[in-house]
């Protein structure tokens, strides 16, 4: 039952980016782009993490993909423009990437040979998934690296409406 | 396992009818209300007191033609009302409307599912449900409908996060994010009744019905000046479907703030008997729907100005305030 939801998800997650990068309207990519963050939130809860599984849903799919969707409507791209073909720098660092990002999703494929396996067992997901869990290590021993994020953060903010704005 | 699905589907299809009928005639007090508040009968004709209009209605939407605009992008004008219903109808999924009873020598509870991330997984759907009203404006290829949409869009992302901010001080009272111990740790004394919060219960309510684009925040579909906003092009069952989201949106959210402040099933200062506890929770959600017509027929619609004001130089400052008086609150007086 729990694989048959993984692979409906999982399915969906793929269909949605395959959805992204051959979807010439950029309004359909993004809703792409918002298809697979869905599917991804629906395998985090498969995996117990339900507070990762809402703020999947909240930041990513709702105010992120949102703003973005809004902007491309704001902008009205009806089409992308005919894609050069020639050769390109960014194509080839954009490959070597991805290559690096494949390699790193292959790791964990590594313990089926080895035999050796970590130390997220399923019985150790449920346990740390809950907010509780969570906002006890949060507000605990990574308090500092916390804080310092959401000062991060909030510089960020500052320095984007800075750049933004003209006139203050 | 198998009488767990087999209870769930019933629960599921059973929550989803009455919520349907509930929709239907809370178009129905809508029309009665906002008539009597402008003076006038509102819908009188087709059965007593009007009351067979909803099920007129929703035939005409059946048997209307579908039109589909020349130009439009037809998967997404198709999917868009889609869109807009499904969130609307999946929050309820999580609202604790009555406790429990036996049937059969089942205990079977009044909820669909309790998780213990209820309130997030409100808000998570919340930002879902903005894309139908966005999709559909801008699918329908009509100036108008976009505009509508893009204002739409703006309003329900400034809005949802005085939404958000102004939720955690009920958090931080009731210490739970499980609608269902929210509504158990107001046996009592509801929220509404506690001083601390009658700032975010207020906040709480004009955030929601931005969220829900009630008037005075009904700025996407401002008739007089967008000709009807980003549903301008939907004809028959397309745009009955956005018609049902608005609705089942202002019923789920009454429900909402009946779980977060009202008490939900419970009576103020006494315990509620068992059989007391669904009637309890249904009169005080309508109470809510009445007042969402009774608001609707009282204030003027602000302009699209003074809405991103608002809520972004007003409402955001007195909720992030909030947060450090009711934490103040708990570790200094309490």
């Amino acid at each position: 039952m729990m694989l048959a939801m993984f692979f409906l998800a999982a399915g969906v997650a793929v269909l949605g980016a395959l959805g992204v990068l051959l979807c010439r309207n950029p309004i359909h990519s993004a809703l792409g782009l918002v298809a697979t963050m869905v599917s991804l939130a629906v395998v985090y809860l498969l995996h117990h993490a339900e507070f990762i599984f809402v703020i999947q849903l909240m930041v990513y799919a709702g105010a992120v993909m949102g703003l973005i969707v809004f902007v491309i409507m704001l902008l009205d791209i009806r089409r992308e423009e005919a894609a050069s073909s020639r050769f390109a720098p960014g194509k080839v660092v954009g490959v070597g990437l991805a290559g690096l990002f494949f390699v790193a999703i292959l790791v964990p494929f590594t313990s089926r040979l080895t035999g050796r396996m970590g130390g997220m067992t399923e019985s150790a997901l449920e346990r740390i998934g809950s907010v509780q869990y969570l906002s006890d290590q949060l507000f605990g021993p990574y308090l500092l690296p916390f804080e310092i994020a959401s000062i991060l953060l909030l510089v960020g903010l500052v320095g984007a409406v800075t750049l933004a704005k003209k006139k203050l | 396992m198998l009488d767990f699905v087999i209870e769930s589907v019933i629960k599921v299809v059973v929550v989803f009818a009455v919520l349907m009928l509930f929709v239907a005639y809370t178009t129905w007090i809508e029309r009665k209300v906002l008539g009597r508040i402008q003076v006038r009968h509102g819908p009188n004709r087709v059965g007593p007191f009007g009351l067979l209009q909803p099920i007129a209605d929703g035939l005409k939407g059946f048997f209307k033609e579908d039109i589909i605009p020349s130009n439009t992008d037809r998967l997404l004008y198709a999917l868009a009302p889609a869109l807009s219903i499904i969130p609307a109808l999946l929050v309820v999924a999580v609202i604790p409307f009555g406790d429990q009873f036996t049937l059969f020598g089942r205990t079977i509870t009044m909820r669909i599912t309790d998780i213990n991330v209820g309130l997030l997984y409100i808000l998570g759907l919340a930002g879902l449900g903005e894309y139908g009203v966005m999709l559909g404006g801008w699918a329908s290829n009509n100036r108008y409908g976009l505009l509508g949409s893009l204002r739409t869009a703006a309003q329900m992302i400034s809005y949802e996060l005085a939404l958000g901010i102004t939720l955690i001080s009920v958090i931080m009272v009731s210490g739970s994010l499980s609608l269902v111990e929210i509504v158990e740790a107001q046996a009592g004394l509801w929220n509404v009744f506690k001083p601390i919060l009658w700032v975010p219960f207020i906040l709480y309510i004009i955030c929601g019905l931005a969220e829900i684009n009630r008037t005075p925040f009904d700025m996407p579909e401002a008739e007089s000046e967008l000709a009807c906003g980003f549903n301008i092009e939907y004809s028959s069952m397309k745009f009955a479907m956005f018609f049902m989201a608005e609705y089942a949106h202002a019923i789920s959210l009454a429900a909402l703030i009946t779980c977060l402040f009202l008490g939900g099933w419970n009576l103020p200062f006494v315990a509620t008997p068992g059989f007391l506890k669904l009637p309890v929770f249904l009169a005080k959600v309508f109470a809510l729907v009445f007042f969402f017509v009774w608001e609707r027929g009282t204030f003027p619609r602000l302009r699209y100005d003074q809405i991103m004001r608002f809520g972004w130089k007003v409402l955001m400052p007195i909720a992030l305030a909030n947060i450090v008086v009711v934490g103040l609150y708990y570790t200094v007086i309490a």
